[in-house]
């Protein structure tokens, strides 16, 4: 009876505990999975907790069914088949936390926990960095130790430590498989999960913003060698928007063309580990062409993947300079053209200085001298425009921005005096990280800013937001003293906001570092990096050798491991038991089922020759086996003679 | 073999014929302070073996025969008004006697029968508000007769499990039971002489003697194997307890005592295990020996 109460509890204190776990997991998820779904989770868990400390009765079976059709009804509307992989791993994160509130028996919560063997991994689909990955990797641990404990009835103490020791021991076993085992493409695939909602829009309007919420993910990581000779500021060219429709500044049409002809790298190729976001547009500092397999350019220099992708996206970049000096009719057309009907203000103004000026130079230089004496202000929250004429109530206006308002209202004011522009979104900046020498790009990074066609020459890259914020040039926005405080309250509580204290600051940048690591190595390790790593270590007999050494390793594991096994055994046992064993191996009988004397007689009856040695052997055993008096050296010796004998009789 | 023990058997073999083995096992269970159950048809010689069992230890021996409306007062003894002295006096039923034999057991009232297995657990018997100890040392030899006899109330677990062994004579050879015609009955022959039988300071000494038997680790492991195969095989309604485990330890040490050893070996555990086991699994008598020897066949003898 104690025996069942104890399991009850075991029972009821690993449900407590992996209820817990829910709750925190469908809180991390609620981006991913909505809220809607995420609170009726959070709801079921706290049932669950409340039940098992008595605070409400245990549900029915009917209030069970009827919350299970409420959460695939909240599941369906909430998220529905256009998010087919969130629905799914809602339903299977549902099921769990629904089976977990009727969990009473041992059965019941063996399959809780072996289901979440798939559920917890499930959190990868919408997360990979390091944090992720301990977290979940923790989390598995749990619930292997969950398991042992409700099967073996142990306390949990003991069931992790053993859960631990098993992880810790089957380590190394994990690794060799991932590193040598070849790499198989998956047989099916679901489409895959939105897991990044931030990122670059190929739509720019920024008047219809009134707060620019500026997030503290990383956007990418790169890797430039020294000797390229790449100087700050960095843009990172992302997206051209080189269309206007009055409002926002969009893509044209020419985004599909590809880049036809071929270039000569200008300076030495550079890694960039992009992070997943909701465009499938990579970042090239100023221009540059890829040179890696999957990843396309386009006819502005734009780098982009086919796909999106849910997993980090390693590329390198080939830096060239495009050319680009000429330019069809049509082309200019395109890029001078505006609406007509609006910001009369901004067009007369424009209208002016091209009367004044003669070259594309001094008419920027007018523009430039406007927005530095006309105190525009810089500010990542600027009043909401509704007016149509948008960028007249801007430039006479609030003239307080960010970069797309500067950088939308030259354009406007460049077009306007024919001279063709277009808008480029992108990151500015990056924070070296000294340690590991990369340059980590994050969200807030984000910035828009022109170019312009110059006859014979090219493109030319202009920033607006330069001329009424410098310091923005400098580097990173975090690093900008003047918007620090706004830009602090704007991120929320990350640790970001906390880099004025040392110690959290260098923990922040000591995790960065981890990550980068993390993607570099383990993410992105997929069948090229393989095979080139299974090619440096063997040779050009990659294909067949790693899947045998790995089978070799593993017989090599195992087998040592029954030999330890094997011979502990033998050790531990006194050596007149050894010897008796051997004998036993001797008699075809079920001979562990004989006493020794039987075994004994029925080998006398066997090998009549040898009976006189088996007597005596079997006097001896009884000494030292039963009447438990230690064997005299000679005793010892004698044993060990008429083992010897007694077998080759025997043979 | 012992000395002692090899004379015992020696004289108990003069009187019961070609039986040894079961003389050895009841011998055991004596010297193991234990109370002794015969289970046997009519006429195979229980009540001579227990009469021999009693003169040989140079015991006191009653013997009661057990009907249907035996009280229990007839073997405890009843208080009995003195007409002279005006008081009543015990009279002491057969019960405080050093051997008591208990015929039939399974023919008398569950009452009766209850009352002589309580005596049996406590050592004393309580009349009247008087306690009265029973003798030392004192060993219940009960008979009876195989249950599907008529007229017999079959004992329940609880009281079998008092009984340290039960054991079982069994018909004899032909050459044995020749003899035994040739002799004719030799009941009040030999045992009654009182040279033959032992001091009981000198079965106090054997008894202690089957305490100092070396039991190793193996055997103790054997005993437990063999216990846990009744619980966890499944096959028994009954599963051995742990009066059981205690019993089948004993009873291999006295084994070994008897066999002129101060060791006991599996093969001690082996041969008690029958009649330590059977009555406890509630295995009938004629079909002991296949049961427990499908268990041997079944468990693994530690070494």
């Amino acid at each position: 009876m104690s025996a069942k109460a104890n399991v009850k509890e075991l029972v009821r204190q690993n449900t407590l505990i992996t209820s817990f776990a829910y709750c925190g997991l469908s809180l991390l998820l609620v981006q991913s999975l909505g809220y809607v779904f995420c609170v009726s989770i959070l709801l079921i868990c706290i049932f669950k907790i409340s039940t098992s400390v008595d605070a409400v009765k245990y549900p029915s079976k009917l209030v069970v069914n009827l919350l299970a059709i409420t959460v695939i009804v909240v599941v369906f509307l909430s998220l529905g088949f256009n998010q087919a992989i969130e629905m799914f791993v809602a339903m299977l994160f549902g099921a769990c936390s629904l089976k977990m509130l009727n969990v009473s028996t041992t059965k019941q919560a063996q399959a809780v926990y072996i289901l979440n063997f798939f559920t917890y991994p499930c959190f990868y689909l919408f997360s990979q960095n390091i944090l992720s990955f301990l977290l979940v990797a923790a989390l598995l641990l749990l619930n292997l130790g969950q398991l042992f404990s409700v099967t073996h009835r142990v306390p949990l103490k003991v069931s992790i430590n053993s859960s631990v020791r098993k992880f810790v021991f089957s380590l190394p076993l994990a690794i060799a498989m991932v590193v040598l085992v070849p790499k198989l493409p998956p047989f099916w695939q679901l489409p895959s999960a939105k897991n990044a909602s931030t990122g670059l829009s190929e739509n720019v309007d920024p008047f219809q913003i009134s707060e620019l919420s500026r997030s503290s993910e990383l956007a990418f990581r790169a890797l430039l060698p020294d000797a390229n000779g790449f100087e700050p500021p960095f843009y990172w060219r992302a997206i051209v928007h080189d269309r206007f429709d009055g409002k926002k500044w969009v893509m044209s049409d020419l985004q599909n063309r590809f880049l036809s002809k071929t270039y000569e790298p200008t300076a030495a190729n550079y890694t960039v580990i992009a992070s997943p976001s909701n465009t499938r547009w990579l970042y090239t500092l100023d221009e540059g062409i890829p040179a890696s397999k999957g990843i396309r350019v386009n006819y502005f220099g734009m780098v982009y993947q086919r796909h999106l992708s849910n997993k980090p996206t390693q590329y390198e970049v080939s830096p060239v300079k495009l050319d680009d000096a000429r330019m069809s009719r049509w082309e200019y057309n395109l890029n001078t053209a505006l609406p007509s009907d609006i910001n009369p203000k901004a067009i007369a103004l424009a209208k002016e200085w091209d009367a004044q000026t003669s070259s594309t130079q001094a008419f920027i230089a007018k523009m430039e001298s406007f927005y530095t004496t006309q105190n525009f202000e810089y500010s990542l929250t600027p009043p909401r425009i509704n007016s149509k004429d948008t960028i007249d109530a801007f430039l006479f206006g609030s003239k307080v921005g960010f970069c797309g308002h500067f950088a939308s209202s030259a354009a406007f004011l460049m077009r306007t005096a024919g001279i063709p522009t277009r808008l480029v979104s992108g990151y500015l900046g990056g924070q070296l990280n000294e340690e590991s020498n990369y340059y980590a790009v994050y969200q807030y990074d984000a910035h828009a800013w022109v170019e312009y066609y110059v006859p014979q020459v090219g493109w030319q890259r202009l920033d607006p937001t330069a001329w009424v914020s410098p310091q923005r040039m400098l580097g990173s926005l975090a690093d900008l003293q003047d918007l620090e405080d706004e830009f602090k309250d704007n991120l929320g509580l990350s640790l970001q906001a906390f880099s004025n204290f040392a110690a959290v600051n260098w923990l922040r940048l000591q995790l960065e570092q981890l990550d980068f690591h993390w993607t570099r190595w383990v993410l992105n390790f997929d069948d090229k990096k393989q095979s080139s790593l299974l090619e440096m270590l063997f040779g050009n007999k990659h294909k067949f050798l790693p899947a045998l050494s790995v089978i070799l390793l593993l017989v090599i594991v195992f087998g040592c491991w029954f030999a330890y096994l094997n011979l502990r055994t033998r050790f531990n046992d006194p050596k007149e038991v050894r010897i008796y064993k051997k004998l036993m191996m001797l008699s075809d009988e079920k001979s562990d089922k004989l006493t020794p004397k039987q075994l004994c007689e029925n080998l006398k009856v066997k090998w009549p020759s040898a009976s006189k040695e088996l007597d005596e052997f079997y006097s001896l055993f009884e000494i030292a086996r039963f009447h438990m008096r230690p064997l005299s050296a000679k005793q010892s010796r004698r044993l060990s003679q008429l083992n010897k004998q007694i077998i080759k009789k025997a043979k | 073999m012992n000395q002692i023990t090899s004379k015992i058997i020696e004289n108990l073999s003069q009187l019961i014929l070609g039986k040894n083995e079961q003389l050895k096992l009841a011998l055991c269970c004596l010297l193991s302070k234990g109370h002794l159950l015969i289970e046997d048809l009519p006429g195979m010689g229980k009540t001579t073996l227990s009469h021999g069992l009693a003169s040989v230890l140079g015991l006191s021996y009653q013997r009661v025969q057990f009907t249907s409306d035996l009280l229990p007062a007839d073997i405890t003894g009843s208080s009995i008004f003195n007409t002279q002295s005006h008081t009543f006096d015990f009279h002491p039923g057969p019960i405080f006697s050093q051997i008591l034999l208990a015929d039939e057991i399974n023919r008398a009232s569950p009452k009766t029968q209850s009352a002589l297995l309580e005596a049996m657990e406590e050592g004393q018997v309580t009349i009247d508000g008087h306690t009265h100890p029973l003798a030392q040392p004192f060993f219940v030899i009960a008979t009876q007769n195989p249950l599907h006899q008529s007229g017999t109330h079959p004992l329940p677990e609880s009281q079998l499990d008092r009984f340290f062994m039960r054991i079982s004579l069994g018909y004899p050879d032909s050459e044995v039971e020749k003899s035994l015609i040739q002799q004719g009955n030799k009941r009040d022959l030999d045992v009654a002489d009182p040279s033959l039988a032992i001091s009981n300071e000198q079965l106090a000494v054997l008894q202690d003697e089957v305490m100092k038997v070396k039991l190793s680790e193996p055997v103790v492991q054997y005993i437990l194997d063999l216990v846990s195969f009744t619980r966890d095989s499944g096959e028994f309604s009954d599963p051995l307890s742990p009066r059981a485990s205690i019993a089948l330890g004993l009873s291999a040490r006295a084994h070994a005592l008897i066999n002129g050893r101060d060791f006991a070996l599996p093969d001690d555990v082996q041969a008690v295990f029958g009649c330590v086991a059977g009555h406890r699994l509630n295995i009938p008598c004629n079909e002991q020996n296949t049961v427990v020897n499908s268990i041997f066949e079944r468990v693994t003898v530690a070494v």
